[in-house]
């Protein structure tokens, strides 16, 4: 339970996290009703409008589109892209990471584990290239390159995490209670590490913005009409000379909302960390 | 140590073979004909036959693959539909501007994330220390690319220091090609600079608190002695870990950066081919990045060995001191 | 002209003093022993002599030593005599050593920070060091690195490091207490020697008095960050007049528990183990190799052996946790076999203790929830637990409130209250208790102790009692066996081992044990 005692003692980056984090989360929301011009409304008339234009506060793209809508509608599908990779990674990735460690020496370990090895070798980026190349681009493609690249990444850190819970006595415990390896596994050991999770689940959140951004930019992301803040950065370039707040707009987005979610997983872990080893250090 | 690298070998050995068994099933099993694929919906059967016959995919799968390691091998790597040459010529020539690109890249990433981050240790919880670690922060989450651009505004159109893209070719002399190489390689370095500092930096600080560290002021070492006897060999095992995975995002990322500067690299080559459909391309540029990204990571258990005499024996069993 | 004549040194750690206003004189080629529970400030003293305090501790007061003050001396001066004029030895030799740097570079760095000269001379003397205090510094064609030695080897080469420029002072903290008991004799036996040969002067801190007593001259006993007896170290023990140093020595001797009278034990048989075997993967010998043991109802039965001579093993093996390659065992005329799950109301038999209170729960859940975990291997669980929780926490001396917290809110002897508490829960009949009381202080240990005597009467259990300690396995059993190499060597009531050990292992055991000397009492 959060009360206002936890919250005084949460660090400033876990605050200034949330914060940003937030407010990039509120803006994808209030598109999904309301954004304050269509994003597919042309105006050739209004085109290449400056900041802080009277009825276009963030200014007009080439073809006179409201940029702040086009950033706000973007948000969404950023966060939805990165948001499903994360649960893929997770709900692939956990398990695999929770069963190798069960079984830890074993063969299923070695295979998983040496699978994993090389699955790292495939950057999101190349998994995305070889996806797109024969389904063609769309934003669902971003989401399983994203989200394949994930599955290691979790599988890791929760074998990792499970081994040392599972060298604990209190699993000795439970097993003398009869309690089989899945039940240990599910009632113990993921209850456990859900910060590791959560706090890793933050960070591949923020790569997966980022990823995703740089899917659209070179086109393997959501296609036209939909915005997405990659592409708004690809259009952008050829006009940098003399709009660049084209490109610097969608660009802070991503920074900002980046820089959120590391702010939350560093903070969180911070934050949490200390908690579950005050314990350990207790006993030197 | 001769026992360690055979045993890394061949799981380097095992890791090209399933890697390139993936990136086969991938393009030539998945999408069902390629050469339907290659030339779209309204081809003619005739012409898709002899484009099948052209491109050797009448054969068994087996045999298809087969020959299309041992042609690796050989470094023959099939002929570019779209192109009409070898594929082995269109990407050794683009590999000469990606391959130095993601090296100066690493180099320059290396070059700026260990002082500072050592820096930022050694002042920590200081002014100097906090400053690092916001300016890190931000590098880390701003996107390459994005970061590109904003190069290109302030030091080729802004300032025209440099030229804003393109590549003279390295025919032009080796600094006009490094010149043309610098702003690119500033933007991939930059993000992955901030990790590698932030790393460095708790690193040093785990290291700095372990027990042999007391050990080695118990001996008389100074502070210097003891963070360069003691710490800093201690604190790379991390640091290469980071370094190792750091060099597939500088590939994937110098392959999106080759589009911010019109360079004629590897990116811009598969892009075109996904375009154009051209699977041949698309396939041993991929086999190309996967088989260099492998390659790193062996380099990186090679360098584990040589950094931790623990790792130098083959591995034990931990599992059975359960 | 004393060696070191510390005068009111003072220690702040932030707002906290844990030194306090302390003096003491050491002589030249004196054993001078610091004696106190954890925490009463005696490293904290050690590493203010050595200029070594963590970065916010203060250190105030006068330490001379060999006529310079080492509180008033600058860094530089400090580092000149660190490693040379005096030395340290801390208590972990498992993360003491830099496992980066081969054992040999590791004793030569202190010749070459002070001394000079070539690499080449340096490892050459490095390697008599070594040779010196017992330790084989190369392995095949190449230096040996810390991981390849056990705990007793590393805290050799921490003291070849240590002694390596004939240092004036020895400081050695807790040196031999990570270390099991043959160890820690080997290790104080080698440092005894060392002082003697080279007249050193050697400052001894540890928590356990009969190491004192067998090793110093003179001793002071802190608490609290003050020193609170102070003399002759026969004097300190003799003369009885502090009551605190008075209720460490009765703590070490379980002076407390009541003399044991001839247990009753039950006709019949509980567990019986026949010939079992237990191998690892990859392991060249079983780490249970034939063993057969019997365990009558309410007999308490001890296990005694070095680290890794399979005990802890064994007890998993009769836990079911371990697969058999060989051999039986059944609980009450049930077989346990395995690789099959054991019948719930076999398992609801047994239960287990742990070593460290500090693993033994899952920080996640409340005790309540905890302790009643056993109620799992029940095939119908009570419906109201609550009434069996209060009863076993009262039955460990703690509150029924208590169910509502979480295990970080207990102390280190608390927690081993809570585990037996779990491992009541059910009612078996034996209960195995590994360890179980090794990681407690005196004072607790001799409590934990009284504590299963009594429960033991109570409920009429049976023990498995396993540990190194021959103290408590005199004062908990009937019946002791001894392992050794997977192997039990020799086994008998637990008065006549310990009165005539006939296996080596066993007498080695035995004299290893340091020992207040009887007349002293």
């Amino acid at each position: 339970m959060i009360t206002k005692a936890t919250m005084a003692q949460m660090p400033l980056s876990l605050k200034l996290g949330m914060i940003l984090t937030m407010m990039i989360a509120t803006m994808a929301f209030v598109s999904l009703v309301w954004t304050p011009y269509a994003v597919d409304q042309l105006n050739i008339a209004g085109r290449l409008q400056p900041l802080f234009h009277a009825q276009h506060w963030l200014g007009t793209d080439h073809f006179g589109r409201d940029i702040l809508s086009m950033v706000m509608v973007g948000a969404q599908v950023s966060i939805a892209v990165a948001l499903v990779a994360v649960g893929i990674g997770m709900a692939f990735g956990v398990p695999l990471g929770l069963t190798a460690a069960a079984l830890e020496g074993t063969r299923f370990d070695d295979v998983i584990m040496r699978g994993n090895d090389l699955a790292f070798a495939f950057p999101a980026l190349v998994i995305a290239i070889l996806i797109t190349a024969i389904l063609g681009p769309s934003a669902l493609n971003a989401i399983i390159a994203i989200g394949i690249f994930n599955i290691p990444v979790f599988a890791r850190v929760a074998r990792g995490g499970a081994l040392t819970q599972w060298r604990m006595d209190y699993i000795l415990a439970a097993r003398v209670a009869g309690k089989s390896k899945t039940r240990i596994s599910i009632e113990h050991i993921l209850p456990n590490i859900s910060t590791l999770l959560i706090v890793q689940g933050s960070i591949q959140f923020s790569l997966g913005i980022l990823a995703e951004a740089g899917l659209s930019y070179v086109g393997l992301g959501a296609q036209p009409p939909t915005p997405s803040w990659g592409r708004m950065l690809a259009e952008s370039q050829t006009m940098i000379s003399f709009a660049p707040h084209l490109a610097i707009v969608p660009g802070l987005a991503i920074i900002i909302t980046v820089l959120g979610l590391n702010l939350m997983g560093d903070g969180l872990r911070d934050w949490l960390d200390p908690r579950l080893k005050r314990d350990q250090r207790r006993q030197g | 140590m001769l026992k360690f690298i055979i045993n890394r070998m061949m799981t380097l050995a095992i890791s090209l073979i399933v890697a390139s068994l993936v990136i086969f099933a991938a393009i030539e099993l998945i999408p069902g004909d390629p050469a339907a694929f290659m030339l779209g919906i309204n081809a003619a059967p005739d012409t898709v036959a002899a484009l099948r016959q052209e491109l050797g995919l009448d054969g068994h799968p087996v045999a298809r693959y087969l020959r299309w390691v041992a042609g690796m091998m050989t470094g023959d790597f099939g002929q570019s539909y779209t192109y009409q040459v070898p594929v082995v010529d269109l990407v050794m020539a683009r590999l000469g501007i990606s391959l130095p690109l993601t090296l100066m890249a690493l180099v320059l990433t290396i070059l700026i994330a260990l002082p500072v981050g050592m820096m930022a240790a050694s002042k920590r919880n200081k002014a100097a220390d906090w400053g690092i670690m916001g300016v890190t922060q931000l590098g880390i989450a701003i996107p390459n690319f994005w970061f590109a651009m904003i190069l290109v505004l302030v030091f080729a159109i802004q300032l025209q220091w440099f030229s804003a893209g393109g590549f003279p070719g390295w025919d032009n002399g080796l600094a006009a090609g490094l010149k043309a190489l610098v702003l690119p390689a500033v933007a991939l370095a930059l993000p992955q600079a901030s990790i590698l500092a932030r790393v460095m930096r708790s690193a040093m600080i785990d290291v700095l608190s372990q027990d042999y560290i007391r050990t080695a002021r118990a001996k008389g070492l100074s502070e210097k002695q003891v963070l360069l006897r003691h710490g800093l060999r201690n604190a790379m095992i991390p640091v290469v870990t980071i370094l190792g995975l750091q060099f597939s995002f500088l590939i994937a990322g110098a392959i999106i950066i080759e589009n911010v500067f019109f360079l004629p690299g590897l990116g811009r080559l598969v892009f075109q081919a996904i375009t154009q459909r051209d699977l041949i391309v698309v396939e041993s540029v991929v086999m190309l990045l996967v088989f260099s990204v492998i390659i790193v990571t062996f380099l990186v258990d090679i360098a584990y060995a040589w950094i931790d005499p623990r790792l130098r024996q083959s591995r034990l069993n931990l599992g059975a001191f359960r | 002209m004393p060696l070191l004549s510390v005068q009111n040194l003072n220690v702040q750690i932030g707002a906290h003093r844990v030194v306090d206003d302390i003096s003491f004189t050491i002589h030249q080629g004196e054993v001078f022993g610091l004696a106190g529970a954890s925490g009463s400030g005696k490293s904290m003293t050690a590493l203010a002599l050595m200029g070594l305090l963590p970065t916010h501790g203060v250190r105030s007061g006068q330490a001379v030593f060999n006529g310079q003050d080492l509180i008033a001396s600058s860094e530089k001066t400090m580092q000149s005599i660190r490693g040379d004029q005096i030395s340290m030895i801390f208590q972990e030799p498992m993360t003491a050593l830099n496992p980066l740097m081969s054992i040999v570079d590791q004793v030569a760095e202190p010749i070459l920070i002070h001394k000079g000269g070539s690499q080449n001379q340096a490892q050459d003397r490095a390697l008599q060091l070594l040779d010196r205090v017992g330790v084989e510094a190369k392995s095949g064609n190449r230096h040996r690195y810390p991981h390849e030695l056990s705990g007793g080897q590393r805290q050799r080469v921490m003291i070849a490091q240590a002694i390596a420029l004939k240092p004036k002072l020895l400081i050695a903290d807790e040196p031999s207490t990570a270390l099991d008991v043959t160890t820690q004799a080997e290790i104080l036996h080698l440092l005894a020697r060392l002082v003697r040969e080279d007249d050193m002067a050697m400052m001894l801190i540890t928590h356990d008095l009969a190491v004192l007593a067998e090793n110093t001259q003179n001793l002071a006993v802190m608490k609290d960050g003050k020193i609170q007896d102070h003399g002759i170290t026969k004097t300190v023990f003799t003369a009885k007049k502090n009551s605190f140093t008075q209720s460490l020595i009765k703590a070490s001797e379980f002076k407390s528990l009541p003399k044991k009278k001839p247990a009753k034990i039950a006709p019949g048989l509980l567990l019986d183990v026949d010939q079992i075997v237990v191998t690892y993967p990859k392991a060249n010998t079983p780490a249970v190799d034939q063993v057969s043991l019997a365990i009558a109802p309410q007999e308490s039965l001890g296990l005694v052996g070095g680290s890794g001579c399979g005990k802890s093993t064994l007890a998993r093996a009769i836990l079911g946790l371990e697969p058999l390659a060989g051999g039986t065992i059944s609980m009450n005329g049930n077989q346990i076999t395995a690789g099959q799950d054991i019948p719930p109301s076999t398992r609801a038999m047994m239960q287990i203790v742990f070593q460290d209170p500090f693993g033994s729960f899952n920080p996640r859940h409340r005790v309540g929830r905890l302790i009643t975990e056993p109620f799992h291997a029940l095939t119908t669980p009570p419906k109201d637990q609550t009434q069996a929780i209060a009863e076993a926490l009262l039955d460990v001396g703690l509150d029924p409130d208590d169910q509502h917290k979480y295990i970080h809110e207990f102390s280190g002897g608390q927690r081993q209250r809570l585990a037996i508490a779990r491992a009541l829960m059910i009612k078996p009949n034996l209960i195995i208790l590994d360890e179980a009381v090794s990681a407690l202080d005196m004072v607790i240990k001799a409590q934990i102790i009284e504590l299963l005597s009594s429960l033991r009467k109570k409920h009429g259990l049976s023990y498995l009692f396993i540990s190194h300690d021959l103290s408590v396995i005199e004062a908990m059993t009937d019946r002791v066996l001894v392992m050794d190499q997977g192997q039990i060597v020799e086994q008998g009531p637990t008065q006549d081992v310990l009165k005539s050990p006939q296996h080596p292992v066993t007498k080695t055991l035995i004299n290893a044990i340091p020992r207040i000397p009887k007349s002293w009492r």
